[in-house]
């Protein structure tokens, strides 16, 4: 984000975009709420936001989580930007510390979603290349296999079993130690 | 930008593109974790087999067929074979020593030769532990000599064979070890030989042991980290691993591994809590064989 200078930046920085989802909901967020999506960025530096960015990938319950993540995201970098040079060095870090235990808090309850939801979050997060969240929602994922059988999985998942006899064989054959 | 393509009903997990599954995959640094994952249907199947990804992190494989994948504590077995198919990391070509822990000789052969051969009148030494090293087969003896091994062939057979083993570093292991261990205890002390970062590494680990019904119990692990100084003839002191590294010590196959790329901490040594193994031979009883995997903070 660009910091106080001459006003044209500064009306750039409170510059609203409007996002249109595939169910076709209208949301206005903040330039720099919308920047974390690096495909937005790119259309913004592209210029092609007027009349707003439709996002057919993304449904307006999802797009209305990935924004609320945005706006947090984008507030704590800020933050952490404009309170540089009012504080001491120690003061600083502390504030940082507590900003980042802040977003930690809020990343751990924004994760508490139903196995399709997070998977719309990972499909959102990487079609609007969201580093932060996709890193997020895939370590969720990662996390919640760990140490877990296969069966086990699918059970979390919702995934039907449709690999053939042959696979079973080779896949008994090969790594049926990892299973027991 | 990513192809924006409508979506035209609800996906499925198993349906997760490749790149995303490779994201997760990369999340996921123990094998055994991997190899479940691969199990659970064609799709996830697929994308473990054939994207590329970081290895994952060492097996700790043990002579009875048990083994660890880290970071688990839980036994595996694989079923009849051993460890078939799984290479130990010092084992790429094939070097040995050999010898009833007091003394030993360097055996060599041809990967895939039926035997390993050894030089006539060879003296044996308390070789520790060996290692490749920038192209060169290294050996640590128990009084912290570092020998450099050449290895020539036969001209008649072609066979490799130790031509030579010439010192480079004089070792200067420390008179007062034995006064490390308290007075009821009993210790080993256990030199490996490590390549990190481009150096050569000789961990000193002193362990400490107390005799309790007929066991041999380790109490205490000490561990210092000394890098070969070839040139000058010495081993020097270093206090860290280095930014990111870590340790797996074991018989002959130690390695030292990036930390980050596993989402691990650096600086740390792996070992495996085998001070029977060099104990008295009459305490070892299979069942009672200590397989717990230790981690030890080096800082």
């Amino acid at each position: 984000m660009a910091s106080a200078g001459s006003g044209d930046e500064k009306a750039a920085a409170a510059a609203m975009i409007t996002l249109i989802s595939s169910d076709n909901e209208k949301f206005e967020v903040t330039e720099a709420t919308a920047t974390l999506s690096q495909t937005i960025r790119h259309m913004i530096e592209d210029g092609c936001t007027d009349g707003g960015v439709p996002l057919p990938n993304v449904t307006s319950k999802i797009l209305a989580r990935v924004i609320e993540y945005c706006k947090k995201h984008a507030t704590a970098a800020a933050g952490e930007e404009g309170s540089s040079s009012s504080f001491s060095d120690a003061a600083f870090l502390e504030v940082d510390r507590a900003f980042l235990e802040e977003l930690e808090e809020f990343d751990d309850a924004f994760l508490e979603v139903d196995r399709a939801t997070l998977f719309d979050l990972i499909l959102a997060a990487n079609y609007l290349d969201i580093k932060g969240l996709l890193n997020l929602t895939c370590q969720k994922v990662a996390d919640s296999v760990k140490g877990k059988t296969p069966e086990q999985i699918r059970e979390m998942y919702n995934i039907v079993n449709d690999l053939t006899p042959e696979e079973e064989a080779e896949i008994r054959r090969e790594t049926q130690w990892a299973f027991e | 930008m990513a192809e924006a393509t409508p979506r035209t009903g609800p996906l499925s997990w198993s349906d997760i593109p490749w790149d995303l599954a490779g994201l997760v995959l990369r999340l996921l640094p123990a094998h055994a974790d991997r190899a479940r994952f691969a199990a659970v249907c064609p799709q996830w199947r697929a994308a473990a087999r054939q994207l590329p990804l970081p290895p994952p992190l060492p097996l700790l494989a043990f002579p009875d067929g048990t083994f660890y994948s880290l970071p688990y504590g839980k036994p595996f077995r694989f079923p009849g074979f051993g460890c078939a198919g799984y290479r130990s990391a010092a084992c790429g070509r094939c070097a040995h020593s050999s010898g009833g822990g007091a003394t030993s000789q360097i055996l060599v052969c041809q990967p895939g030769a039926s035997s390993w051969s050894v030089r006539a009148y060879d003296q044996c030494k308390r070789f520790q532990d060996m290692a490749f090293y920038q192209g060169k087969l290294y050996v640590l003896a128990y009084d912290e000599n570092l020998h450099v091994v050449n290895v020539s062939q036969d001209p008649s057979t072609g066979d490799p064979q130790v031509a030579r083993v010439r010192q480079v570093i004089r070792g200067d292991p420390d008179p007062l070890l034995e006064a490390w261990w308290p007075d009821d205890t009993t210790g080993v002390k256990k030199l490996y030989l490590v390549e990190s970062c481009g150096m050569l590494l000789m961990v000193h680990r002193k362990v400490c042991c107390r005799i309790s019904n007929n066991m041999i119990v380790a109490e205490q692990n000490k561990f210092e980290v000394f890098k070969a100084d070839i040139q000058h003839s010495r081993w020097v002191n270093v206090k860290t691993l280095g930014d990111d590294q870590m340790l797996f010590l074991g018989r002959q196959c130690s390695r030292a591994v990036s930390a980050s790329q596993y989402g691990m901490l650096s600086d740390q040594i792996f070992f495996l809590d085998d001070e029977m193994e060099n104990a008295a031979q009459c305490f070892f009883d299979e069942e009672s064989t200590f397989c717990r995997c230790l981690r030890h903070e080096n800082r």
